[in-house]
């Protein structure tokens, strides 16, 4: 019974921290119909800036609410910042080109961020888990629980609740919704496209720090992290269809169960359980499971 | 008197929309068959359904005596049913020449020639014979993303018949085409069809060309058919004039 | 004008690879390894740009590369094979079969979906690789010295031996690439990315057209993996990492897709940037890497290779106008 529990646990624990690192992916991709290679670079950049702030607050004796504001506040702006000056100088460039140069162009530009983030911080592991440690443990059944990772579940539903009323209840989240579904029309019917699209490219690469961020206190932050990262997201938002916001979160649900059964049933096939999912779901839906249907051609 | 097709209860549905509710039809050898219809009454997802690029929901398409329900139109082509597109299905960044060198080397040269050199001057003079057949071999050279609609829509049937197809299927041949090359096309067309004893089926919205060139005519409305006559026949069925058009006969302008 | 005119790229890798081989014994053996590094990444290269004339961006060939190289090194170790020939024949063998079956599965998606799913497949066989001592885990595997049909050479004879094997093996790729691209094939993978439903409605499957040409890349990445294992006389997992594919990517995106001689120029260009950079300024230049590929896609995005094609273009131009004028 208490494994079925920490089964359980792990798998909405691991689910939630994916939804938070894929959504910003999935949704750049529905608005743009790009997938951002470089998100894995935001991700980073994010777990990067959080354990500076963090550090930066534990040097002043500044306390745990501190620390989660500042990092949160230092990640998201960076990332902000990174999204808009790379849509803007370079892929807001080639939007009529073909889908492979973009793909490269967002290639390149993670490789340029991998290697910036290691000129500046270097390549040896950072720690920040103050804020982890602080808040302590909790009780659940038999376990002990960190409040820290029961935490991330609610912000992750509190996130996906949040975009949820943004698209669905206000205007410019209808107006996004247009977009996606068809960029000319949008236009014509005086939509600024333009913007959206370089808003939306914003937020996706805030929502990727952000994620960062929120993981830095549990993790070592070291060059690298953003590649398991890209790999992991592209397969919780393929599974759930690119551009679907609730395909993402059943994405992150399937992805989830996947691992923590796997974790503790069969550890050494861990690392297939992810795209044994994946292969599963293609074979029956080969687009994804919320994937939206193509308008007939001829 | 052979058949060369027949459908046989075609169905067709897209979730709650029907697009055709149960059609029979059978087309001779040598016909040149018109259908007619409003927007939505199923002419193209018939067209779609026949040349395999759909499978129906229920009924059966026979093609010289086989049944080809749901065959791919990529095997359907080898067995000469030939497909024009309303919205001409071309290249684009190849120019007119290299789109029928490529429809030529895949349709009338032998497979095993899959592997010779694309740029060779045989290849290419036959393919500008097949272009100056239809006049437009003076849009050879041209990226086929830059020429105008009616050369396009040439081209897309040319490429549809460059290897003699016995059965075309034509998707509103003339729509695109401006008013004076309309009836100079459909009079091509004809010609070589008749000449070569390849049997046509066209959409059509032009009534003129249609009653002009046809030797039968079906009707389509709301997926079924209503007439299924000579043209003449069909086009003093007032009740049927309505039911396509809309407007009663009397009122339609000539 | 209807003479048979010669195949000039035929021509300049038969002449390259002769004028090679002949030059081996008075090039530094430095310059020989990087060539051999160079000539290996180019046919993997060679292979990503067969597959993007149909519009499809594989990140996955590193797979290939890594399957050709641990073929070669897996011989040596456990059969004790060290023929240079037969090493790079069981790799592409090995790398065409694994690409065939994964064919089935791939041929059906385009686009973003390709690239990452060729990605993914890439990632797990490299986590494989790092996991089990078969594969010498993450310190990889060491291989042997060559032998050449029998003829076991030692010291700089031998080093020049591996040479001109390695450049009449990529000479021999290189020509047949050359074929497969110039051919109505050829044509017909271009066209994929135009208007698969006309290729549908001419009789020609889309679905197998892009298992062929997955299976020529795979083939291509085999044997340059293998080439370069022998290079190093080492193999390692690396060689399934996803950055190595996108060195392949790169080096099209830099020498452009004009010819099959595009990506044999870019990848020797980026080994020697290469060892020069990475000497140089050991922290920065990856970042000048990405930076420069950036440069690359917005300002010059049919490659450098294309800056010749523009010169020659309008070198021409000028002979034509010059033909008009004496008439």
């Amino acid at each position: 019974m208490s494994t079925f529990v920490t089964i359980l646990i792990d798998a909405v624990s691991y689910a939630a921290w994916l939804f938070l690192t894929s959504i910003g992916l999935t949704l750049v991709f529905g608005v743009l119909r790009l997938l951002n290679i470089a998100h894995g670079s935001f991700y980073s950049v994010g777990a990067y800036m959080a354990a500076y702030a963090i550090g930066l607050c534990v040097a002043a004796g500044l306390g745990t609410a501190w620390q989660f504001s500042l990092a949160a506040i230092a990640a998201v702006t960076a990332g902000a910042v990174l999204g808009l000056v790379i849509e803007r100088s370079v892929l807001g460039r080639l939007y009529r080109h073909p889908e492979a140069l973009i793909l490269i162009a967002t290639y390149a530009a993670f490789l340029v961020l991998e290697d910036a983030t290691k000129l500046i911080w270097g390549g040896q592991s950072l720690y920040a888990n103050q804020p982890r440690d602080a808040l302590g443990q909790m009780q659940l059944g038999a376990l002990q629980y960190p409040i820290y990772d029961i935490a991330l579940i609610v912000v992750a539903i509190a996130l996906a609740a949040t975009i949820g009323f943004v698209l669905n209840a206000t205007r410019i989240g209808h107006c996004v919704t247009a977009v996606v579904f068809d960029r000319e029309m949008s236009a014509a019917m005086g939509i600024n496209v333009v913007r959206i699209m370089t808003g939306t490219f914003v937020v996706g690469a805030a929502l990727g720090a952000f994620a960062g961020a929120i993981t830095a206190p549990k993790i070592a932050i070291s060059p690298g992290i953003g590649v398991e990262v890209i790999v992991i997201a592209f397969a919780v938002v393929v599974i759930g269809g690119l551009g679907s916001i609730t395909g993402a979160v059943v994405g992150a649900v399937i992805v989830g169960f996947a691992r923590a059964l796997t974790a503790h049933l069969f550890p050494e096939i861990e690392m297939f359980a992810v795209y044994a999912a994946m292969a599963g779901v293609l074979a029956i839906r080969p687009y994804g499971l919320f994937a939206r249907p193509e308008a007939r051609k001829i | 008197m052979t058949d060369l097709l027949a459908c046989v209860g075609v169905q067709k549905h897209f979730g709650d929309f029907v697009a055709t509710k149960g059609i029979d039809l059978t087309i001779d050898c040598g016909e040149i068959v018109g259908i007619i219809g409003a927007n939505g009454a199923g002419k193209t997802t018939l067209l779609n359904i026949i040349s395999g690029y759909l499978r129906p929901d229920a009924g059966k398409i026979i093609f010289q005596g086989a049944d080809v329900t749901g065959t791919p139109p990529r095997i359907l082509v080898r067995r000469g049913i030939a497909r024009s597109f309303q919205i001409p299905q071309l290249f684009t960044r190849s120019t007119a020449l290299q789109n029928m060198m490529l429809a030529l080397s895949l349709l009338v040269e032998p497979t095993s020639s899959i592997m010779q050199t694309f740029e060779d001057a045989r290849l290419a003079g036959d393919a500008r014979h097949v272009l100056a057949s239809y006049g437009i071999d003076q849009h050879a050279d041209m990226v086929v993303g830059l020429v105008p609609q009616g050369v396009r829509k040439l081209l897309d049937i040319a490429m549809a018949t460059c290897a003699h197809p016995k059965l075309v299927l034509l998707d509103e041949p003339t729509s695109g085409v401006s008013s004076e090359e309309k009836h100079g096309l459909m009079q091509r067309l004809v010609e070589r069809f008749t000449a070569a004893s390849t049997t046509a089926v066209f959409i059509e919205h032009d009534m003129d060309i249609v009653r002009q060139y046809s030797s039968r005519v079906v009707a389509l409305c709301d997926g079924e058919i209503i007439a299924d006559a000579s043209a003449d026949d069909v086009f003093a069925d007032a009740g049927v004039i309505q039911r396509i058009t809309g407007q009663p006969k009397s009122a339609r302008a000539t | 004008m209807s003479r048979p005119r010669a195949d000039w790229t035929i021509v300049a890798i038969v002449v390259i690879a002769l004028a090679l081989s002949l030059a081996a014994a008075f090039i530094p053996g430095w310059i020989r390894y990087v060539s051999q590094n160079a000539l290996a990444a180019a046919l993997a290269s060679i292979g990503v740009m067969i597959l993007l004339r149909a519009g499809l961006l594989s990140f996955g060939q590193g797979l290939f590369y890594f399957l050709g190289a641990y073929a070669v090194a897996l011989l040596n170790k456990h059969f004790a094979v060290t023929d240079a020939a037969v090493t790079v024949m069981i790799g592409a063998v090995c790398a065409g079969a694994v690409a065939s079956v994964l064919g089935f599965f791939i041929a059906s998606y385009r686009g973003i979906f390709f690239s990452m799913l060729t990605l993914a497949i890439s990632m797990v066989v490299y986590g494989i690789a790092t996991k089990l001592s078969f594969f010498g885990g993450s310190d990889g595997l060491n291989i042997g010295t060559l032998s050449f049909f029998g003829y076991r050479p030692r010291g700089a004879e031998l080093q020049i031996m591996s040479f001109r094997f390695c450049i009449w093996t990529s000479a021999l790729c290189g020509v047949g690439a050359h074929i497969f691209l110039r051919s109505r094939l050829g044509k017909v993978l271009e066209a994929i990315e135009d208007n698969e439903i006309r290729l549908e409605y001419l009789g020609r499957s889309v679905r197998d057209t892009i298992h062929i040409a997955y299976a020529a890349a795979g083939v291509l990445a085999g044997i340059g993996g293998a080439l370069a294992g022998q290079a190093a006389r080492h193999v390692d997992p690396s060689f399934a990492y996803w950055t190595t594919a996108g060195d392949f990517i790169f080096v099209v995106l830099l020498s452009g897709q004009a010819s099959v001689l595009s990506p044999f120029a870019g990848s020797f260009t980026l080994e020697v940037l290469r060892t020069f950079a990475s000497a140089l300024f050991p922290n920065e230049w990856q970042l000048a890497l990405g930076a420069t590929m950036l440069a690359i896609v917005l300002f010059l995005p049919s490659g450098l290779g294309h800056l010749v094609v523009l010169i020659v273009r309008a070198f021409k131009r000028r002979a034509e106008a010059r033909e008009v004028i004496e008439q």
